[in-house]
């Protein structure tokens, strides 16, 4: 992995993901939106090794704190989840779009879940109608996460992630 | 072997590592989020808006106005009507004393919105260094929009009156009418407002108007938080209404806002 265009790369999807661009693709006063961030680091935690996958998943997470509002809930449940995803890495096949919708729709609810979750615990803080707004979110996410995948796919050549084998 | 044990300890470190940074005050912590936005906030605060002529055709005769427009105006209507109430009832004082003390002079500091953050939060650009302060209220096109939650240096996190964990004291005031009655009123996480604790006694419809209450340092006069659009008996408590109330503002078109830094007589001195 080239550590510095991986750092870029994040940047870029970290600034675009907080960014007012995306109350363009918004939906509904419930303010469901994609987090680009689950989608990259479904993507990341499944392409790189075990080892690369931890790193990746703690700096993606790491990224989503310093740009949202509170600084601890996605570095834990994005690490969590990233190395679980990491690791059923092998029973997965997400060559196809169809194959790629479910495992990040779930790993977007475990994240989103754990991140509300030990956000309330740090500042009491909820996000609103999070049984409605999380698997939406979620459904949205894993969506645009499986369109943008093949564009992550070019990308992780730039970063020098070895693509793997498809079965 | 040895590498399934390495993967382990960084695993391990790094959740060590995010368990203190979870761990620390949220007043230290926020710093870092504060020093991202001040750092990026060109890029975070860079829209890119649909002319309104794409979305709306106009019409031949001129002879309405868009919906940003017609809020606009009832919001300074509504405003007016309640600064003339406020001087009648100052009137009524003067008519028996001189007030000693002069008004407090209120001040609005603009601010641009920086982004609107998921759970009805707004990151606006000034911040303790422009007299933003935690607690005062935030106002667009003359209605009050929420109030300041977190500041930083540069910049500062204001609540919508949407947000549900938000309250306000508030007055119910009928249109053309003086009277009011107290109450307050809280967001219903979504895009409109909820006045709940109000019995069934007191005289609510549909249309009457809500007022942010004036407060000691912080507002000096009512300013309008939106009109009352929905009065039915609560369903847990068939004693209380359950009141919905409709802000007149857009929230996701918010580009601007005004903070109201009110000098107080003692800080003046």
């Amino acid at each position: 992995m080239k550590w510095i265009n991986f750092v870029l790369t994040i940047m870029t999807v970290t600034l675009i993901n907080a960014g007012s661009v995306m109350g363009l693709i918004t939906i509904s006063s419930l303010d469901i939106r994609p987090d680009l961030l689950i989608a990259a680091l479904a993507f990341f935690a499944y392409i790189s090794d075990r080892r690369d996958a931890i790193i990746t998943s703690f700096m993606v997470g790491f990224m989503a704190d310093i740009s949202g509002s509170t600084m601890g809930p996605s570095m834990i449940a994005f690490g969590i989840i990233g190395v679980c995803f990491s690791a059923l890495r092998d029973v997965l096949l997400m060559e196809r779009l169809r194959n790629r919708i479910i495992p990040i729709f779930l790993m977007s609810m475990g994240a989103m879940i754990i991140v509300d979750l030990l956000t309330a615990i740090k500042t009491g803080q909820h996000i609103a109608r999070p049984y409605l707004t999380i698997p939406l979110c979620s459904v949205y996410t894993a969506a645009v996460g499986a369109v943008i995948w093949p564009l992550l796919d070019i990308i992780a050549v730039m970063l020098g992630v070895k693509k793997r084998n498809s079965r | 072997m040895m590498a399934k044990a390495n993967n382990s300890s960084l695993f391990i470190g790094f959740l060590m590592v995010s368990a203190a940074v979870l761990i620390l005050p949220h007043q230290i912590t926020s710093n870092l989020n504060a020093f991202f936005i001040e750092l990026f906030s060109p890029v975070i605060s860079l829209r890119i808006d649909i002319p309104e002529e794409l979305i709306n055709s106009k019409s031949p005769g001129g002879e309405w106005v868009t919906r940003q427009e017609y809020n606009r105006l009832w919001v300074a209507y509504k405003n007016i009507y309640a600064d003339l109430l406020e001087e009648h009832e100052r009137l009524e004082k003067m008519s028996q004393y001189r007030s000693y003390l002069p008004k407090s002079g209120a001040g609005l500091v603009a601010a641009k919105v920086i982004r609107k953050e998921s759970g009805q939060f707004l990151l606006i650009s000034r911040g303790a260094l422009d007299g933003v302060r935690t607690g005062q209220y935030v106002m667009s096109d003359g209605a009050v929009v929420g109030t300041v939650s977190e500041v930083s240096t540069a910049n500062a996190r204001v609540t919508l009156v949407i947000n549900n964990s938000h309250s306000l004291e508030v007055r119910i005031i009928r249109d053309q009418s003086t009277d009011y009655l107290r109450a307050n009123i809280k967001g219903d996480g979504v895009s409109a407002c909820k006045i709940p604790l109000v019995s069934r006694e007191f005289d609510v419809k549909p249309g009457d108007l809500v007022y942010a209450s004036p407060t000691p340092r912080f507002l000096d006069t009512p300013r309008i938080i939106g009109e009352i659009t929905q009065v039915v008996p609560d369903q847990n408590n068939p004693l209380l209404w359950d009141i919905t109330v409709n802000p007149p503002i857009d929230y996701d078109k918010l580009q601007e806002v005004a903070v109201v830094v009110m000098e107080t007589v003692m800080e003046a001195k």
